[in-house]
């Protein structure tokens, strides 16, 4: 047999047996991925795979069992999806991508809409999603026509980087040897984004990881950055069907310290302004909720940096959803918004030590 | 388009050599060549149509110029509109490659206020400029005839080495593109060329793409230790070799399909026992051309011994400059230039040093200078040179970091383990297996190596999706 093998054939010969034994190992790749699928796009297992966050969103959107979806950045990461199930009797599923911008958050929203499973969205809405072009899952996830499937089959990260560890996760599942916990989340679809447990959080934490952004925005500038943003937030909007399920944005509640520091950069001004346009595009098609008044603000013992909060103020947040509380309309977000500065300049009184020692 | 994508490997590359070798059947050759510069200028053009209009400019009039050049009998007038071809094609380069760099530097040390512009450099610029230098030389000393226009088309467009070499000569090409047989295809080429652009694929997409990771970690670490800085070093030392190599394999690979020989880019440089041996076995076929219109021309070794360490450190230079429009490629030149005729003078003493040792002191120098190669700026060789020399601290710790590519982060000691197994693997293959050019003339067609080359084709496959660009796509 290895003498046959060895044997030296023909050219014409050698080809043919290339492009055969290629075709059939490319067959088996597909098939293999069809059969494992570490991203979903298949069927969705339950605590047989780890979850990679940017790679499981499209799948788990068209196949997990839900009726709710949840949907963010690394803001909308830490909401227990128990007390979802809880609050609301729902099936809820969690997508949170850590620094997902407005191109991921449309294409998800948009997979949503077309398998019909949601009949209600929360969408967490971050100011630098509109400011951000860049695309965090490959391309190839979010459709399902033969190349896109071929380009899965065949892809780096499945291959290289999920199979061999899903086998390693998966054994030691199975044979019940202690994982890090981190690990052992990664595997639950309710806590495969949750940040919570590895991060330090309070005040002095807050302020040690503090960085004045020093970029000032130009007049000029801030007239670009609201039009982009405007543009931003018209296409996404324009993208949604706001008419076939009920639409919950929330503007996530930051820090006084992250608002200071964008009134510092001249951020604010244009963040007020696309606020008030994101709220004035939806007003009348779905609800919103505006934390970013809220007195919890003030303090920074319940954040981990100035823009990121433990996930007592997610559990907050599920609370004031199902009390109705902090909902804003195109009538009061002035008002909103003049308290959310009042409390900034408190803060800021409070905290100016912080950028007397920056200069 | 570029050749370690879904579209080359499995589009561009299948139709357009089935397309290529139907147009084969014909009597005339004519429509095959040109059926060739249309699918390599739409393989140029690809993802960027204007490049294509200073490609079509260039090649216009460098034809022209080669054929009033072989037309014109006054030897002044034809001295003349030879050195204006040499100008148009440096002057495109400088423009194109340098002007910012000139700029920069003008307003630093003049204090002026010139503002940059904003000019991307057309891919392969530096490697179709080069050679079409070669060409007018070659006409004005009435070493070859300029031949059809489709020959000469082919000859800087053929798209296998348009962007980054192998920067082939004139002389070389011609013979084979009026060679009758060449038309048809050769089942022998064929078997060789899928080889060659197998392994130069896994080369590129599978190994250098890979150790890209740990490199682009490296050099962002803003205080790098010993340990961590090592380990990018040898790093890049071997991504730099996989993925020029694995290009240039691609390219000859590419060319056999289509029965043209191109020249081998590489002979085992880092198993050279010397700088000047690494200069003979690294990029061949740039070193070849510096030598023929930059060496011999300045006087070469002909002009006693100043002269020629001269001659020498100049040369050097210019490659470092040709390389790239910054400081760190002219003084990576010189430092390879300085080495070089450093070891000219020694001459014969260097080798009371044993080989094996000599081949190691060379490799860690080479590895020493790719640090101003890759560091984008100065400062960040510096900071590279700092680590290495131990001056930051060993820092053990920060090594599992450069294995982190933000997909899965595996616990630190698997990273480690990680990283030291592939390099130790990787520095095995550098010194102790066959190049691919001993691969090929060594290759016997038998069905255990069609497997073989198909399993590696398919491995490669799978690293496609990641499309990292060639290195030496910047040049």
């Amino acid at each position: 047999m290895i003498k046959r093998y060895n044997k030296q054939i023909t050219s014409q010969r050698w080809l043919v047996n290339f492009i055969c034994s290629a075709i059939i190992i490319l067959l088996f790749f597909a098939v293999f991925i069809f059969a494992f699928d570490p991203c979903f796009q298949y069927r969705v297992e339950n605590r047989k795979y780890f979850f990679y966050e940017r790679y499981v969103a499209p799948g788990l959107i068209s196949n997990y069992d839900y009726d709710t979806l949840v949907i963010g950045s690394s803001r909308a990461e830490n909401f227990d999806m128990a007390l979802f199930r809880e609050k609301f009797e729902v099936k809820p599923l969690l997508i949170g991508i850590g620094g997902m911008g407005v191109k991921d958050l449309t294409k998800l929203m948009e997979i949503a809409e077309d398998v019909q499973r949601a009949e209600r969205y929360y969408v967490c809405i971050d100011y630098s999603m509109f400011l951000s072009d860049r695309q965090l899952v490959p391309e190839y996830l979010y459709h399902k026509d033969i190349l896109s499937r071929w380009k899965y089959a065949t892809s780096y990260e499945a291959w290289f980087r999920f199979i061999p560890a899903d086998i390693c996760g998966s054994i030691m599942h199975v044979l019940d040897i202690g994982m890090p916990k981190i690990m052992e989340d990664k595997m639950e679809i309710d806590r495969y984004s949750n940040w919570n447990d590895y991060t330090d959080s309070g005040e002095k934490e807050v302020i040690s990881t503090y960085v004045p952004n020093k970029k000032v925005l130009s007049e000029f500038e801030k007239e670009d950055t609201l039009d982009s943003m405007q543009t931003e937030i018209d296409a996404f909007i324009d993208s949604l069907n706001l008419s076939r399920g009920e639409y919950i944005f929330f503007f996530p509640p930051y820090s006084c310290l992250w608002w200071c520091d964008v009134e510092n950069t001249g951020h604010a001004e244009v963040y007020y302004e696309a606020k008030k346009y994101f709220i004035k595009r939806v007003a009348d098609k779905g609800t919103i909720y505006d934390f970013q008044h809220a007195a919890l603000t003030l303090d920074l013992n319940n954040y981990c940096d100035s823009g990121h909060y433990d996930q007592n103020i997610n559990d907050w947040m599920i609370e004031q959803f199902s009390n109705n509380q902090y909902k804003v309309t195109t009538e009061n977000i002035n008002e909103k918004l003049s308290l959310m500065k009042k409390n900034t300049s408190e803060f800021r009184k409070e905290y100016l030590w912080l950028w007397q020692d920056t200069k | 388009m570029i050749f370690s994508s879904y579209i080359f490997v499995f589009c561009f590359l299948p139709i357009t050599l089935v397309v290529y070798y139907i147009f084969s059947s014909g009597d005339n050759s004519i429509f095959q060549r040109l059926f060739l510069i249309f699918a390599s200028l739409f393989f140029y053009g690809f993802g960027n149509p204007k490049y294509l209009i200073l490609l079509s400019i260039s090649l216009f009039i460098n034809y022209s110029i080669a054929l009033l050049l072989q037309n014109l009998i006054s030897h002044n007038y034809r001295k003349i509109l030879f050195l204006f071809g040499i100008l148009f094609n440096i002057g495109l380069l400088i423009y194109f490659k340098y002007y910012n760099f000139f700029i920069t530097n003008i307003n630093f040390i003049f204090k002026t206020t010139f503002i940059p512009q904003s000019i991307s450099i057309p891919l392969g610029i530096s490697f179709f400029t080069f050679q079409q230098i070669s060409f007018l030389i070659s006409i004005y000393k009435k070493e070859e005839e300029a031949g059809s226009i489709f020959n000469y088309g082919l000859f800087v467009t053929f798209f296998p080495q348009l962007v980054a070499g192998p920067i082939v000569l004139y002389g070389e090409m011609l013979p084979q593109l009026n060679d009758y047989k060449r038309r048809f295809s050769n089942a022998d080429n064929l078997v060789k060329g899928i080889c060659l652009f197998v392994i130069g694929l896994f080369k590129k997409v599978v190994i250098a793409d890979t150790i890209s990771t740990i490199v682009d970690n490296g050099f962002k670490i803003s205080e790098i230790g010993f340990a961590a800085a090592l380990i990018t070093s040898v790093s890049y030392t071997l991504q730099i070799f996989f993925d020029f190599s694995g290009y240039s394999d691609m390219a000859v690979g590419l060319g056999k399909l289509f029965n043209i020989d191109l020249p081998f880019n590489f002979a085992a440089p880092y198993k050279s026992e010397s700088i000047t041996d690494f200069w003979r076995r690294w990029h061949i076929t740039l070193g070849r051309m510096l030598h023929q219109y930059l060496y011999l021309p300045l006087g070469g070794n002909k002009k006693g011994s100043i002269r020629t360490c001269v001659n020498l450190l100049v040369t050097f230079l210019a490659s470092g400059f040709w390389h790239g429009a910054d400081w760190t490629f002219v003084l990576w030149g010189g430092c390879h230039g300085f080495l070089v005729v450093a070891e000219r003078l020694l001459g014969r003493r260097l080798e009371i040093i044993p080989k094996k040792v000599r081949i190691a002191i060379t490799f860690l120098t080479i590895n020493f200078l790719w640090i101003l190669f890759r560091a984008e700026k100065l400062r960040y060789a510096l900071v590279m040179y700092k680590g290495i020399l131990g001056l930051s601290g060993i820092k053990f710790w920060q090594v599992s970091q450069l294995a982190e590519d933000g997909i899965i982060n595996f616990p630190d000691i698997i990273n480690c383990l990680y990283i030291l197994m592939l390099l130790l693997f990787l520095l095995f293959v550098v010194f102790k297996c066959k190049d691919s050019r001993d691969i090929v003339s060594d290759f016997k067609a038998t069905r255990k190596n069609a497997v073989c080359i198909a399993i590696i084709f398919c491995i490669a496959v799978l690293c496609l999706s990641r499309e990292v660009i060639f290195i030496y796509y910047k040049f």
